[in-house]
């Protein structure tokens, strides 16, 4: 039994539909000024393939047949009525304030030209790079064919959502063809953006079995750039910078190998977390509640994503509420510190309890278990050690996180309160304490020595922390605020 | 539209000669830390190299090992301890050598009894000359019994060991060693997707090193701000973004290096021909086999048995291969309640604790349960067997 090949234009229209009707909600969210084509892009994709996997999903599971075309008819006409919509729209919703034009001819010297050009050829380079490796190997890296693409091609193959369960419930629900398990006993109960996305994908190409269902992790790499790229523009950052972050952001050689050796969930949750913050802090700079949806939804794509998602986007979450409270930030100060107290006061006497359709909770200094997320026993080990291993040391991120430290100094020295209490900054630093903690204090610590899981979730820190950057150096030698 | 204040030609000059400077100053202080300029040697005296296993005997000039023992080695040491404080590499110069052979360094500590340690040398070159540098692999600085293990075939062979020196490398060698293990190649495997380590062997990397590179830049851009003012935009960003290049650039090498062998390996291929050509060939064909010759009713359930727990290679890759039959494939031993007449049971090898009895066609294993069985495919990968009835 060869392979189907895959039909190159359902594959094709696969892989821009998403990336279309995710450019459509944005234009028709972010209103009439300072709307970047790159902004719309970058943070449309993953918010297209939010969509579409939700899409696929729910029109499964509503009975109907998994069908292409049809699903595909009615994403289009989502698209054009958005963008419809968008045009009309007269209120404008502006961006963060900047007295920096972002319009053209951009503000480079030949110097800077030149190694701008050397940094366009470098990335075009890269970018063939990854996708040739992606194109050319099979399916290679481990949890991507163990945890989320066998759901997708049960799904596909049988042309229909049966239900996959972990595998005591496959033994105890006894001998229904329509029940699946997976090798991995936790992976069922993951969530399913991703093994939608893989679906949606396949049913385009009409196979199961094609190394080009798997250019949705390109396209991502690619779409975190324009982002990343189109967030700084917006912002009034300055050209050279703005195209030097998304430089170092594409080419970090952990975010590189996540694109080539496709098929994990992290570069997505990745998207999801750095956009989300980077759309939070767009809102409290005062770029409208648009920003806030934009949030919202990227947090809800992240918690649809990986289990991982539902601790970040609750961090968001947090991040937000702290911001929102209307109080002085002495009284913030206060209600965090007496929330830290409440929470060791209950650590200290301990809970345990059950919460009606949810699970077994236990927190105290000797064990923790949430529902969904899994149980632990706690115990302080070094996790610094690995983290400062893979930051510092390794060649994951390149230079990143000595550059951001490098910056950290520089804002001190300079004074610049502003700078700390932007949300890109906190939530960079929000993540990194929280990884900090739970690799020292829980039993991931193991995860985090033999590196199987430390880097990816390093992983999910980098937009924001380049967003950051180069709002800080970018006025630098001026004394404006973003030239 | 030029950047304003940006047409002088000489502070154009610095700000490119910036991260120039940085290096230079970086790579000079970093030399400087190597201890040893200058190159010592000590020649080791093959003539009186001590067979403890294989034959060998003494030439005029040369010791030559005729024979490798019936476990395939051959071990030879100096008599007398070597004091090896300061030396930093041990080269073996052979004038006769072996495809299929190997050769290693071993050493005793007397202060430390009870382990003898191995390190492997590299392929003899042309020249017949291998070279090790003894920062790996646990080589302290103090006297030592030393040896070489040769293992290949057992019998007759033929190699001739020349020469053997122990020598302290000058800081021209030492640096480039430590950026051999900066430019080492390895090809992508299942750990790649967990971490990018970007350099094999002992010493700092890459990363820790280029981060110095921008601690001076970022230095000298203050002094340059101290002295005559802000620099040039295009200052701040040579000085931050060429040791960034420095390193993208030994990425890129490494990338091509790897998509030279993946391409050597799946472009222009078929799917088919792709997953047969992938580190699980034989499995994925052994699994297609399955599927067109064994597994012909689509609604039987699979269970696949594995010799241990967690997450096993060869049954979590036999699943994905056999997808979408319906697979539990977590355990031991067969979960009878589960099966049903015309099931499928998948024992994969080196699984001994399930025995399939050939006159009675049962599948036992310990414990009361028992399967009557068709045996479908004996297999090196895994034995295919139907369920029939439980016993």
């Amino acid at each position: 039994m060869e392979p189907a090949d895959p039909s190159l234009s359902g594959l094709a229209v696969a892989l821009a539909l998403p990336l279309i009707l995710g450019a459509a909600f944005m234009y028709n969210l972010v209103g009439e000024r300072r709307r970047p084509i790159s902004l719309l892009l970058g943070f449309g994709y993953p918010l297209g393939v939010f969509f579409t996997s939700l899409s696929l999903r729910t029109w499964a599971s509503l009975g109907a047949t998994p069908a292409f075309w049809p699903l595909c008819s009615i994403l289009v006409a989502v698209s054009i009525a958005l963008f419809v919509l968008g045009r009309r729209r007269k209120a404008p919703v502006s961006f963060p304030a900047s007295d920096v034009s972002t319009s053209f001819p951009i503000a480079v010297t030949r110097a800077e030209q030149l190694l701008l050009s050397v940094i366009v050829v470098l990335l075009a380079w890269r970018g063939f790079g990854l996708v040739s490796e992606l194109v050319w190997r099979p399916l290679f890296a481990w949890d991507a064919w163990m945890n989320w693409s066998p759901r997708a091609i049960i799904w596909f193959e049988l042309q229909e959502y049966v239900s996959v369960v972990n595998p005591q419930a496959w033994l105890e629900q006894g001998d229904s063809e329509n029940l699946y398990t997976l090798g991995n006993k936790d992976a069922s109960d993951y969530p399913k953006l991703v093994p939608g996305l893989i679906w949606w994908t396949m049913l385009g190409a009409g196979t199961s079995d094609s190394n080009l269902l798997y250019l949705p992790w390109a396209l991502i790499w690619c779409s975190s750039g324009l982002a990343l790229f189109g967030y700084l523009r917006a912002l009034g950052i300055a050209f050279v910078w703005a195209l030097i972050s998304a430089y170092l952001l594409l080419s970090m050689p952990y975010l590189n190998v996540h694109a080539a050796l496709a098929g994990y969930a992290d570069i997505w949750v990745m998207a999801f977390y750095g956009l989300a913050i980077l759309a939070l802090s767009a809102y409290f700079a005062g770029a409208g509640s648009a920003w806030l949806v934009l949030a919202l939804l990227m947090i809800v794509g992240c918690a649809d994503t990986k289990r991982p998602g539902l601790v970040l986007a609750a961090m968001v979450f947090l991040l937000w509420l702290g911001a929102w409270l209307p109080i002085a930030v002495g009284y913030k100060v206060g209600v965090m510190l007496v929330t830290v107290v409440v929470i060791l006061i209950g650590l200290a006497v301990g809970i345990d309890t059950e919460l009606p359709g949810l699970g077994v909770v236990v927190l105290s200094f000797q064990e923790v278990s949430l529902p969904y997320l899994g149980s632990s026993t706690i115990e302080y080990r070094p996790g610094y050690l690995p983290m400062l291993d893979s930051m510092f040391n390794m060649s994951n991120w390149h230079l990143l996180w000595y550059l951001f430290i490098a910056v950290i100094v520089m804002e001190c020295l300079r004074r610049r309160l502003a700078s700390f209490l932007r949300f890109e900054l906190v939530g960079t630093l929000a993540l990194l304490i929280f990884l900090l903690a739970v690799y020292s204090l829980t039993d991931h610590y193991d995860n985090a020595i033999s590196h199987v899981t430390l880097s990816r979730t390093l992983l999910y820190a980098v937009i924001p922390a380049l967003a950051w950057i180069p709002v800080c150096l970018a006025g630098l030698n001026t004394g404006k605020e973003h030239d | 539209m030029m950047y304003p204040g940006s047409n002088s030609p000489l502070r154009w000059l610095f700000a490119w000669l910036l991260p120039f400077v940085g290096l230079i100053s970086i790579a000079g202080i970093g030399l400087a830390q190597f201890p040893g300029s200058t190159s010592a040697s000590l020649r080791l005296p093959v003539l009186q190299l001590q067979v403890l296993e294989g034959q060998g005997e003494p030439l005029p000039d040369a010791f030559r090992l005729s024979a490798l023992s019936a476990q395939g080695r051959a071990v030879l040491v100096w008599g007398q301890p070597v004091v090896t404080s300061g030396f930093s590499h041990f080269e073996v110069k052979l004038s006769s050598w072996e495809q299929g052979l190997s050769i290693s360094l071993i050493w005793a500590d007397p202060d430390m009894p009870g382990g003898t340690k191995v390190l492997a040398l590299p392929t003899p070159n042309e020249s017949g000359v291998t070279r090790l540098a003894l920062a790996k692999a646990g080589w302290t600085q103090r006297q030592h019994r030393i040896g070489l293990l040769v293992n290949g075939s057992p019998g007759a062979t033929r190699v001739q060991i020349d020469a053997a020196v122990l020598s302290s490398a000058t800081r021209k060698q030492r640096a480039r060693d430590l950026l051999a293990t900066w430019t080492a190649f390895a090809p992508w495997d299942q750990t790649s997707i967990n971490l990018q380590r970007g350099y094999r062997g002992p010493g700092p990397g890459p990363v820790p090193i280029a981060a110095w590179w921008l601690a001076a830049n970022l230095s000298l851009l203050l002094l340059w701000r101290l002295v005559a003012g802000w620099p040039p935009r295009a200052a701040l960003l040579l000085a931050l973004l060429m040791p960034w290049l420095v390193l993208d650039l030994q990425w890129q090498s490494k990338l091509n290096w790897q998509l030279d062998r993946t391409n050597e390996t799946f472009a222009g291929k078929s799917q088919e021909a792709r997953h047969l050509a992938d580190v699980d060939g034989v499995l994925y064909a052994y699994a297609q086999r399955l599927k067109r010759e064994v597994l012909v009713d689509p609604t039987a359930r699979v269970q696949i048995l594995q010799k241990g727990f967690g997450h096993d290679y060869t049954r979590l890759r036999l699943q994905f291969h056999l997808l979408p039959y319906n697979i539990y494939n977590i355990g031991r031993w067969p979960v009878t309640d589960a099966l049903r007449r015309g099931d499928i049971v998948i024992r994969l090898s080196g699984h001994d604790g399930v025995a399939f009895e050939q006159g009675s066609g049962r599948l036992r294993w310990p414990g009361s349960d028992v399967l009557i069985v068709e045996p479908l495919l004996r297999h090196p990968i895994a034995d295919v067997y139907r369920v029939k009835s439980k016993g």
